[in-house]
């Protein structure tokens, strides 16, 4: 309220300005548990229309947004890779390698994950293959969302599932979409970065994230079961007993082939992803694994799609209103005058920070990366280590916040997390990403792209 | 700007302390002496659609249509920023065509013409300004910029930021 009555600042318009009042009210507002994220999000929407700060056509274009249905439609895949048993299945496979500890288990989803990135070019799409692998996990270590005794182990092993994708993306040009955007970006300013290049200077720092980051985890969420030295063994058995795959579990295991295959090519075919995920539900129903009666219990799915729709075209509309690049372009302009070392350190931490107000990375770094960069170029930072830094930064700060990226929303929505315990989680694994990129990926870079 | 300043516009990238950083932005453009020139530099960041159509050519005619954020550096009457809004025809041949419009925090609005090369990186593109309301009635003059980059993230979706963008304002007599 404060925000909405106080003068737009000059370079703002007053819609603009309230549009950025009605975003902080609703975040502030989950944060500070007075509302559900759901219900924030939905009132905010409302004022925002009612009162003129948006058309209805831009209030509502997330509702008709392709990577927010692809969520939705990951979703219910992945619960029918849940359901029909497929999912419990590969979680005995993977206890049975990985499952002497919970650690173990949550280094398993890391490992899975860096080795399927580079064929997906969109990491919501992948989050709907990680994602009934991490659930599954879950499950077979005896965790369930109301089950406080089991609690911690599914939360921790979700929120190893959001970070890896962060980190995995991070790893490979060809992992999330907005980073070859990002090099197209950066060539004009004299920066080249091809896939390799790209491997070389992400290996280092991103894999000892990798290394540093699950043990971080472990250490912050302290689950209930640490060490389970018969678990393997115990899998094997369960394994066994589950026989021969079921009817359900062999359609399940064809139709995610097919989508798993169809969206690695989606690229270079020109295949939308968001289509591959109708095709796989429609697969679904068509034989039967998924029914009616099956999406009507699925209620979390209508409500996380409602509430990140909202924020997503709530911050995408600031976007287009001038708010972020406003923002950018003052923060990068008060640097003048300061050390090209300072300037770079403080672009990137502002840059970081920024993601508070974004709903997706793309459009923070089409708004953004090349404002700073182009700033810290001017300064005399260095600019391939800058614009490398900024892209890696793109990556990693996508669990900041559960909306921070599309990517989060199935582990959000698994019921695990609190939005508290989101947020809070998120800072404190941002903040680790930051010093482990700096303190390791700055010297590696001065020696292999300065 | 000073370091106190850069600290400043840092704590703005907090949600929290943004009012605050506003607040610090506000300067006293625009009580200047009117019926006077003024040079201006800065950027536009413009993100929006782009439809396109195929023709003879073997090239695409395109509508686009953008918004973004004009900030504009050094004191005088044109505010330090404004919201940029731009329409425009790009018919794969010679003929290229817009208009834009910039609002400022008072709803004030400068507005204009838009012509050059095809939209794309290292293009350059040169603008009249041929009127506005409120503050800036009477304004006329003109600026010219290169396309920093110009991305398209996906179908139909276009981006891109402008370096160099510089130019003259005459203001005539304002309104109010």
């Amino acid at each position: 309220m404060a925000l909405w009555v106080w003068p737009a600042p000059e370079g703002l318009t007053t819609q603009a300005w309230h549009l950025f009042a009605l975003f902080v009210g609703a975040i502030v507002a989950v944060v500070a548990r007075a509302l559900p994220i759901l219900t924030s999000s939905v009132l905010a929407l409302a004022v925002a229309v009612l009162s003129g700060t948006l058309a209805p056509s831009g209030a509502y274009s997330g509702f008709a947004n392709g990577t927010i249905l692809l969520i939705v439609l990951a979703f219910l895949v992945a619960r029918a890779v849940v359901t029909c048993g497929l999912g419990q299945r590969i979680g005995h496979a993977v206890v049975s390698v990985f499952g002497r500890s919970t650690l173990g288990l949550v280094y398993s989803i890391f490992l899975v994950d860096a080795v399927i990135a580079p064929a997906f070019p969109s990491n919501t799409a992948r989050s709907g293959v990680l994602y009934p692998i991490t659930f599954s996990l879950a499950e077979v270590a005896g965790a369930r969302p109301d089950n406080p005794a089991r609690r911690r182990v599914g939360g921790l092993l979700m929120f190893s599932g959001m970070t890896s994708l962060s980190l995995s993306s991070a790893l490979w040009l060809t992992a999330m979409a907005g980073n070859p955007l990002g090099a197209e970006i950066a060539r004009p300013f004299g920066v080249e970065i091809g896939f390799g290049s790209w491997l070389v200077a992400s290996s280092v720092p991103t894999l000892a994230a990798m290394m540093l980051v699950p043990f971080l985890l472990y250490k912050l969420m302290s689950p209930e079961v640490t060490a389970t030295p018969e678990a393997p063994a115990a899998a094997r058995r369960a394994l066994a007993a589950l026989g021969p795959l079921t009817r359900s579990e062999t359609i399940v295991t064809a139709v995610f082939v097919v989508m798993v295959t169809l969206w690695g090519l989606a690229a270079t075919l020109g295949l939308d992803s968001t289509a591959v995920a109708f095709l796989g539900l429609g697969l679904l129903l068509a034989t039967g694994v998924l029914t009616g009666e099956d999406l009507a219990k699925e209620g979390e799915v209508l409500a996380t799609y409602i509430w990140f729709a909202v924020l997503f075209a709530m911050s995408d509309q600031l976007n287009q209103l001038g708010f972020m690049g406003f923002l950018g372009e003052r923060i990068a302009a008060a640097l003048g005058g300061w050390s090209a070392a300072a300037a770079g350190l403080i672009l990137l931490v502002a840059y970081i920070l920024l993601h508070y107000l974004f709903v997706s990375q793309t459009a923070h770094l089409l708004a953004l990366f090349g404002v700073f960069l182009d700033v810290g170029v001017k300064l005399g930072v260095p600019a391939t280590p800058l614009a490398l830094m900024l892209l890696f930064a793109t990556n990693f700060f996508s669990v900041l916040t559960p909306q921070a990226s599309s990517a989060n929303l199935l582990f959000v929505g698994s019921g695990y997390l609190s939005q508290g315990e989101l947020y809070k989680l998120g800072a404190i694994v941002t903040v680790a990403n930051l010093l482990i990129y700096l303190a390791i990926g700055l010297p590696w870079l001065a020696i292999v792209a300065w | 700007m000073t370091r106190r300043e850069a600290t400043f516009a840092l704590a703005a990238a907090t949600a929290a302390a943004v009012p605050g950083a506003a607040a610090g932005m506000r300067t006293v453009h625009g009580t200047q002496a009117a019926a006077d020139e003024q040079r201006f530099e800065g950027a536009w960041s413009m993100t929006g659609s782009r439809h396109t159509v195929p023709t003879e050519l073997g090239r695409e005619a395109a509508i686009l249509h953008l918004s973004g954020s004009v900030v504009l550096t050094g004191a005088g009457r044109l505010g330090r920023g404004f919201h940029g809004e731009f329409i425009g025809y790009d018919d794969a041949g010679d003929r290229r065509a817009g208009r834009w419009v910039w609002t400022d925090d008072r709803g004030d609005r400068i507005y204009g013409e838009l012509s050059g090369e095809p939209m794309a990186t290292g293009r350059r593109f040169t603008a009249i300004i041929t009127g506005g309301s409120g503050r800036y009635s009477g304004i006329t003059g003109d600026f010219a910029f290169t396309w920093q980059y110009v991305v398209s993230p996906e179908s139909g979706v276009i981006a891109g930021r402008t370096t160099g963008l510089q130019g003259l304002a005459r203001f005539g007599r304002p309104s109010r």
